[in-house]
C-alpha cells in the first residue's frame, strides 16, 4: 500500500512482469527502468542500514548487480520488491559483518529490559517532545538504535510493508517480526524521553 | 488489572497497525472503558505518525547511470569471458587433434630420423611422447601467459 506521498515520489505501484521478462533476457535497459522506480527506496533502506552514505551507495550498485545475477531464480509468484530488498538486506549484513562488525549491535537479551530500567514519563512528554523539532529529534533517535531496530522500523513505517513482508525480507518467523517491531518502537520512545529529560 | 497490563503492551502493535483482527478486537473493547489505554495508545500513534513523516533521502543524482555503467560494463567482460572460454576449449581441442595427427607422420619419417640419428624404435617412441608432453606445457603456458596480459588490459581500461 503506497501513500499519497510516495506515489507522487515513485509513480503508482504498477506491474513490473514486462521488465522482469525483458530483465531475463539479459536486457540492461529494463533494469534500468526498475533502478528508476526504486532507486529512493532501496537508497533509504540501504542507508537506514549501514548509516554511510557512500556505503549506501556502493550497496544499492551492489544490489542491481546481484539482481542481473540472480533473475533467473527469481521466483515470479513472490513480490519483486519483497525479492530486491532481501538481496539488499543480505548485501548490507554481510558488508557490516566484514567491515563494522561492531555496528551488528543487537538487541538487549533481555528484551524490553532496558526501556523498563527508566520510568516512562507518560503520553504527555512524548507528545511535548514530537511536537518539538520532530524531524531531527526523531530520525537522529532511530539512527541511534541497533541495527535490528532500525531496520523493522523502516520496513513498517517507511517502507510500508506489512509484516509478512517483513519476515520475508529478513527471513525471520513473523512472531519474530512482531516482537522487534514491539521492542524497537518501545526503544526509541525510550531515546527520545531520554533526551527530553537530558534537554530540561 | 492484569488485563489492563496486558492491553498496554499490545498498544505498540496496536499503533503499528501490526495486530490480527482478535487483537485489535480486544484492544478497541477496553480501550472503551480506560482512558489510560486510550492516551497511551494515541502518544504510540503519534510516534508512528511521525516516522510514517519522516523526510527521506533522495538517492544521490547520477546513481542510476552510474549503476548502469557498471552493469553494461560486467555485462561485457561477462560476454567476453564466456567467448574466452569457448575459444580455448575449439583451441584445445584442435591442438589435441593436431598433436595426434602427428603420429602417422613420425611413423612414416621416424625410421630415416632413427637411421640419421642412430636411435632405435623404443627411443624414437619416447622422443614423441616427450615432443609431445613439451608442446602441451608450452601451450598451457602460453595461453596463461596470454590470460593473465588480458586481465591486466581489461583491469587498466
Amino acid at each position: 500500500m503506497m501513500s499519497r506521498f510516495q506515489e507522487a515520489h515513485w509513480g503508482a505501484a504498477v506491474s513490473v512482469e514486462s521488465e522482469l521478462t525483458r530483465l531475463r533476457g539479459g536486457d540492461v535497459e529494463a533494469v534500468a527502468v526498475l533502478m528508476e522506480r526504486y532507486q529512493h527506496r532501496l537508497y533509504r533502506y540501504l542507508l537506514r542500514i549501514v548509516r554511510q552514505p557512500a556505503t549506501a551507495e556502493d550497496l544499492f550498485q551492489q544490489t542491481w548487480l546481484r539482481v542481473m545475477e540472480r533473475i533467473r531464480n527469481y521466483d515470479a509468484q513472490r513480490s519483486f520488491e519483497g525479492w530486491l530488498f532481501a538481496l539488499a538486506h543480505n548485501l548490507a549484513i554481510d558488508h557490516l559483518r566484514r567491515y563494522r562488525p561492531e555496528s551488528l549491535d543487537e538487541p538487549l537479551p533481555s528484551g524490553d529490559a532496558r526501556s523498563e530500567l527508566v520510568p516512562g514519563t507518560g503520553p504527555g512528554a512524548l507528545e511535548q517532545l514530537l511536537s518539538q523539532e520532530r524531524a531531527g529529534w526523531l530520525a537522529g533517535s532511530v539512527a541511534e538504535l541497533p541495527l535490528v531496530f532500525r531496520e523493522v522500523l523502516t520496513l513498517r513505517f517507511e517502507e510500508e510493508m506489512k509484516l509478512e513482508e517483513i519476515a520475508a525480507v529478513l527471513a525471520l518467523p513473523l512472531g519474530t517480526v512482531k516482537t522487534r517491531l514491539h521492542r524497537a518502537l518501545k526503544h526509541l520512545r525510550q531515546t527520545l524521553e531520554q533526551k527530553l529529560e537530558n534537554k530540561n | 488489572m492484569e488485563e489492563h497490563a496486558e492491553i498496554r503492551e499490545l498498544l505498540t502493535l496496536a499503533a503499528a497497525g501490526a495486530l490480527d483482527e482478535a487483537g485489535q478486537r480486544r484492544v478497541q473493547e477496553h480501550l472503551h472503558q480506560c482512558s489510560d489505554c486510550r492516551a497511551e495508545l494515541a502518544a504510540w500513534q503519534r510516534l508512528t505518525g511521525a516516522l510514517e513523516a519522516l523526510p527521506t533521502p533522495q538517492a544521490p543524482l547520477g546513481l542510476v547511470e552510474r549503476t548502469r555503467r557498471q552493469m553494461e560494463r560486467r555485462s561485457a567482460a561477462q560476454a567476453e569471458h564466456r567467448w574466452n572460454r569457448t575459444t580455448l576449449a575449439w583451441l584445445t581441442g584442435f591442438a589435441w587433434i593436431s598433436t595426434l595427427l602427428t603420429w602417422p607422420l613420425f611413423q612414416f619419417f621416424g625410421g630415416k630420423l632413427g637411421e640419421i640419428f642412430n636411435l632405435s624404435p623404443g627411443k624414437l617412441n619416447q622422443v614423441w611422447i616427450g615432443y609431445m608432453v613439451v608442446s602441451w606445457m608450452m601451450s598451457v603456458v602460453v595461453a596463461g601467459l596470454l590470460g593473465q596480459r588480458r586481465q591486466k588490459e581489461g583491469r587498466t581500461q
